[in-house]
């Protein structure tokens, strides 16, 4: 039906981030990397537990394919987790490597797309895995008022997060998930960004952090 | 933002509203026919009777009804005109039911007449892929400030104008739902099952193929409308995202409860819903998210988008603080399973109604003595009348859901004569009848309908309910 096919790119990681930045969407700690003595020298000024990752906008579930490395606790570690990476990675164009200081607390998703009648809107609901086997996302056509945020808070399961005992240990404050999905709305509003994935935001009582940005964008 | 929020967004000077679908003062039908089997001569029955099937609340048109057909003389019992331009009196309302080749014609004779609005029954565009010949009529009565419904449509029918410009089956009795539909055949069979189970209308509307007419401009007009007190829609998809939300908002500042049933949640269900009605279709977590977003009500099946319409037709939205009063255990546990997985709160009963209950002298030693109150099974209609008057003139309890099971000292006539008075005397507190049964509780249930208390079949749907007015 469509006579012209709308052109569509996902971002590469540096891209990523600096539209994060924009919008003031916060991330933890980050250092893109060419090489092994890069990797090394970057992680000097991070805290551990890192998190290495080989990211390339050709490969998407990076984990399964051996692509991130997570709970590495030294420099000894990090310098064996890079000469996996690259080994495996080998065949990959890839973008950069990526030392990330590693996020705790509870998995979230907060995504985003342009609907062909309502616009764009907001989705939110549990995080890593779990998103894609309960196919259980709550969403709001943006603007998003904070009441609409708030709603999408309470909406489907990740709600036990916010509750007075948490879930196995892990809490997470309303605030800074609602000044993600605010932000988020607002984004979505200004930029001709097609379609965002943040998965996982992890959050916990202080912060939320958007670890992995998917964003795809109208060229 | 200087808005004015107390007129309806989609209102303009240049358009004219949809009054006049609702309240002609002249019909006709263009494409009449003398052959039973045929839209054209149902539609016709329709205006002249009340409806092609029997029905009580049937009645016919009280303005003049014009057949067209030129090439008969009259149909039952109207004398036919060749055109719509032979006509002498004035029309309001013009009916259109010639094939789709057409219907541009009609159109242009329609706007030359000077007729107000519409009905253009007629299939056979967008939804089939004739896009640009709806395009072409729309623009030809645009230009003659003309309003149409469908094409593609049932029609419509407010049954307190004894309008029924549609070919559903009869007409409806005349209530306060307002139902609106994307399936004209839905339409139809509602109109059957309400003439079962009771259902009162203030208009049902088949809204086709939305070239001009769409559900946000209905929305706003229904919410006007001091007929309808609920507006129930069957929906597979919108064409203007934010009218229809600017519309679902200002239902929702004028207190107009919406309910909206969405067809098409499932990729199987849209691509049927594609080829059914031409509309885009959003995801469904997108439609879903935009209905709470406006606070409309959303239901998963047609039992309760009437289930729940008429609860809200019947009743005022109340606080979410209910009682359960019934004669059996195992209601009374159901109702609560039901309650937490709708969230509807169920409100402990304090030490002060448990007095006031004793000491109305009239319950068995047995009950329960909490919500779910209990009165046991031999609870007789005293019994009965003794706990719901405590309840309804309890202060912390909202709302009241009174069950019956039938046993041999069960008095559903009594019972429901008493709900009916308790509803008249505290107007301001819901009461939601379920009265468990079929054959022997069946006259009681009509009665309970009659005198404006929803009752229902299931406690399911009665706790649905409770949760559709809890705000």
């Amino acid at each position: 039906m469509a006579l012209f096919r709308m052109v569509c790119m996902l971002l590469d990681v540096r891209d990523s981030l600096q539209l994060l930045d924009r919008y003031r969407l916060a991330y933890p700690k980050t250092a893109l990397c060419e090489g092994k003595a890069d990797v090394l020298d970057q992680a000097s000024g991070m805290a551990f537990p890192l998190v290495l990752k080989a990211s390339s906008r050709q490969q998407s579930h990076k984990t399964e394919k051996g692509l991130v490395q997570l709970g590495i606790r030294d420099l000894d570690e990090l310098a064996h987790a890079f000469d996996r990476l690259a080994y495996k990675s080998r065949h990959f164009e890839l973008d950069a490597f990526v030392v990330q200081e590693q996020a705790h607390g509870a998995e979230l998703m907060v995504g985003a797309l342009r609907d062909s009648v309502f616009g764009p809107s907001v989705l939110f609901g549990l995080g890593g895995v779990l998103t894609e086997l309960l196919q259980e996302t709550a969403v709001r056509v943006c603007p998003l008022a904070k009441r609409d945020a708030q709603a999408l808070l309470s909406e489907t399961k990740a709600r036990i997060f916010f509750q007075n005992g948490g879930f196995r240990g892990k809490k997470a404050s309303a605030k800074p998930v609602l000044d993600v999905l605010l932000k988020t709305s607002k984004l979505m509003e200004k930029e001709s960004v097609e379609s965002l994935d943040f998965n996982p935001v992890m959050a916990d009582e202080k912060k939320a952090l958007i670890v992995d940005p998917r964003i795809v964008v109208q060229e | 933002m200087n808005r004015d929020f107390r007129s309806p967004p989609s209102k303009s000077p240049s358009k004219p509203g949809l009054s006049v679908f609702f309240t002609p003062r002249s019909v006709a039908v263009i494409g009449a026919s003398r052959d039973a089997s045929k839209v054209g001569h149902g539609v016709l029955k329709n205006l002249v009777s009340g409806g092609v099937f029997y029905a009580q609340s049937a009645k016919p048109f009280s303005g003049p009804v014009y057949p067209v057909n030129p090439a008969a003389e009259r149909i039952l019992g109207k004398r036919c005109h060749a055109s719509v331009l032979d006509i002498s009196g004035p029309v309001d309302l013009a009916v259109v039911c010639v094939p789709a080749h057409a219907v541009l014609g009609v159109v242009r004779q329609c706007v030359q007449k000077k007729v107000k609005a519409c009905v253009l029954i007629s299939a056979g565009f967008s939804e089939t892929g004739d896009a640009d010949l709806q395009q072409s009529i729309l623009a030809t009565a645009r230009k003659g400030g003309m309003r149409i419904l469908g094409p593609n449509t049932l029609g419509l029918i407010r049954p307190s104008m004894r309008l029924n410009a549609s070919f559903g089956l009869t007409t409806p009795r005349p209530g306060s739902i307002a139902f609106l539909s994307q399936s004209g055949a839905l339409a139809d069979s509602v109109i059957d099952w309400a003439l079962e189970e009771d259902y009162a209308f203030s208009a049902i509307v088949s809204v086709g193929n939305m070239a001009d007419v769409g559900f946000a401009e209905l929305i706003e007009h229904f919410t006007d409308d001091v007929q309808t007190r609920v507006i129930s829609i069957y929906a597979e998809g919108v064409q203007d995202g934010p009218a229809f939300m600017r519309a679902l908002r200002y239902a929702e500042r004028k207190r107009k409860p919406v309910v909206v049933l969405h067809g098409g949640k499932t990729k199987t269900g849209q691509a049927a819903a594609s080829t059914h009605t031409a509309s885009l279709a959003s995801s469904s977590a997108v439609f879903e998210g935009v209905l709470r977003q406006t606070g409309a009500r959303s239901v998963d099946t047609l039992t309760d988008l009437f289930a729940v319409s008429s609860a809200l037709s019947a009743c005022p939205p109340c606080r979410n603080a209910w009682a359960v009063l019934t004669n059996a255990g195992g209601v009374g546990v159901l109702a609560s399973d039901y309650a937490d997985r709708f969230g509807v709160r169920l409100v402990p009963l304090s030490d002060a109604v448990l007095k006031k209950l004793d000491a109305t002298k009239k319950l068995p030693s047995t009950w329960s003595r909490r919500n779910p109150l209990d009165l046991i099974g031999d609870a007789t209609a005293e019994r009965y009348a003794a706990a719901l008057g405590v309840l309804m003139s309890e202060p912390s309890v909202s709302g009241v859901l009174v069950a019956q099971t039938l046993q041999t000292m069960t008095e559903p006539m009594e019972n429901a004569k008493l709900l009916a008075a308790a509803r008249k005397k505290f107007p301001k507190k819901p009461i939601l009848a379920v009265f468990l049964g079929g054959k022997y509780s069946r006259t009681a249930m009509q009665y309970l309908n009659r005198h404006g208390v929803p009752q229902f079949g299931e406690v399911e749907l009665a706790v649905k309910a409770a949760a559709a007015l809890s705000r």
